[in-house]
């Protein structure tokens, strides 16, 4: 064999050995670790849900949780992006509380929305560890704003096109 | 699957193209051979065990993995070597949110075919691709992990323990130099194909030894083995008498 080709079979085992220690321990998490519940708004006079937000006199609507760790509110200022709203419903107990309020100007009248649903350990990857799916079994709700429900797809998983929850408003 | 027999299929006709290269080159011996008959193959024989340094490399740089692989080759007939591999490792694997350890052991079959024509008889520098079939052995500690929730409250748990089995198969090129009077030099480029991919849907190793990482259906490895030859004559067959 000839030297060329020695000297290749070393230079390969330099440049390999050069590659190894640029490789990562861990690699990134390229997908969402928290599954999120995506609910539809639609006004309850329109079958096929193709009105606009606009159109149900949400001008400023108000999402938030009750009995989270924060408490948290989610403001929605803005109704121009669209009329699907993310949910992240609880990894700690198998159901969970949400209100909504039509707009900011509105104190007393807000309704309730409780999701009850069993969780489901799932393992993503070593580089994201493990997330939660949720199999959802009813959801229940006031009728202050919201005239009806109707649970489009039970299964909150990592798919993030799927529209869950269409919530019909007066 | 349908990746898996992909593979398979184009192991297959890589396999076959380098075959038919040789089957032309005998052809074209065979035809000079109205001029010169050549004597039968009398090669002897050639056993080598061999040792995996890259693995040495990998565990100094991997902080998370150990491996450690040997093998033997044993030539048998028109440039084929039976050849079987084995080894051990382990894994650690301590983030925040996931931490568990994970040991194997593997062992891998399989032919190499050596692609160089011989200057002599006694030139077993060669060129070679192979076929493997891989089979590891896997304990995986129990896992615990945290699942990171900033709104509704953290969750902390552990998942049970579980003995884990992954076959794979594997296709290979390199070349191997000797250095010095059966002392050789030579590295493997391998491509591995996992077969049971099942075990990825629960809590994958991180790493497993002869393999690789356990949360990939396929992967590349590059081996680079000093190895030890014993040749050794083969028995002279007498003429049959006319």
């Amino acid at each position: 064999m000839s030297k060329a080709i020695v000297h290749l079979l070393f230079a390969t085992l330099i440049c390999s050995l050069c590659f190894m220690s640029c490789t990562q321990d861990r690699q990134p998490c390229l997908q969402p670790k928290q599954q999120r519940l995506l609910a539809g708004m639609y006004h309850a006079s329109d079958s096929a849900g193709i009105v606009t937000i606009t159109s149900i006199n949400l001008a400023s609507p108000i999402i938030g949780t009750i009995g989270a760790v924060n408490n948290e509110t989610i403001y929605y200022g803005s109704i121009s992006a669209g009329h699907t709203y993310a949910l992240y419903l609880s990894s700690t107990a198998d159901s969970c509380l949400y209100y909504i309020k039509p707009d900011t100007g509105s104190v007393t009248l807000f309704d309730t929305l409780s999701f009850y649903y069993q969780r489901q350990l799932n393992f993503l990857s070593n580089a994201c560890g493990y997330t939660y799916f949720y199999n959802i079994d009813h959801v229940n709700t006031t009728n202050h704003n919201i005239d009806s429900l109707v649970l489009k797809n039970t299964l909150v998983s990592t798919n993030v096109n799927v529209e869950h929850l269409k919530i019909y408003f007066h | 699957m349908l990746n898996i027999l992909k593979y398979i299929f184009t192991s297959i006709l890589l396999l076959l193209a380098c075959q038919l290269g040789y089957a032309q080159n005998a052809q074209v011996a065979d035809s000079s051979a109205d001029e010169e008959v050549k004597p039968p193959e009398n090669y002897g024989h050639q056993l080598g065990v061999y040792f995996d340094l890259a693995q040495l490399a990998y565990n100094q740089y991997m902080s998370y993995r150990t491996g450690y692989e040997f093998g033997a080759d044993y030539y048998m007939k028109h440039d084929l070597f039976l050849v079987a591999e084995g080894g051990w490792g382990s894994s650690k694997v301590n983030y925040t949110d996931l931490s568990y350890t994970s040991t194997n052991n593997f062992f891998r079959v399989g032919v190499n075919r050596s692609l160089l024509e011989r200057m002599h008889n006694k030139d077993w520098d060669m060129l070679f691709i192979g076929l493997r079939y891989g089979m590891a052995f896997i304990n995986r500690s129990a896992a615990n992990y945290v699942y990171t929730d900033s709104l509704w409250g953290n969750v902390a748990g552990s998942v049970p323990s579980a003995q884990l089995t992954a076959y794979w198969f594997e296709v290979c090129a390199g070349m191997k130099v000797e250095l010095y009077r059966g002392l050789a030099l030579g590295y493997t480029i391998r491509g591995r194909f996992l077969m049971n991919t099942s075990i990825m849907n629960e809590l994958a190793p991180q790493y497993i030894a002869g393999y690789g990482r356990g949360d990939k259906a396929s992967v590349f490895d590059f081996n680079c083995n000093l190895s030890y030859n014993i040749r050794w004559k083969a028995k002279v067959v007498a003429p049959p008498k006319s």
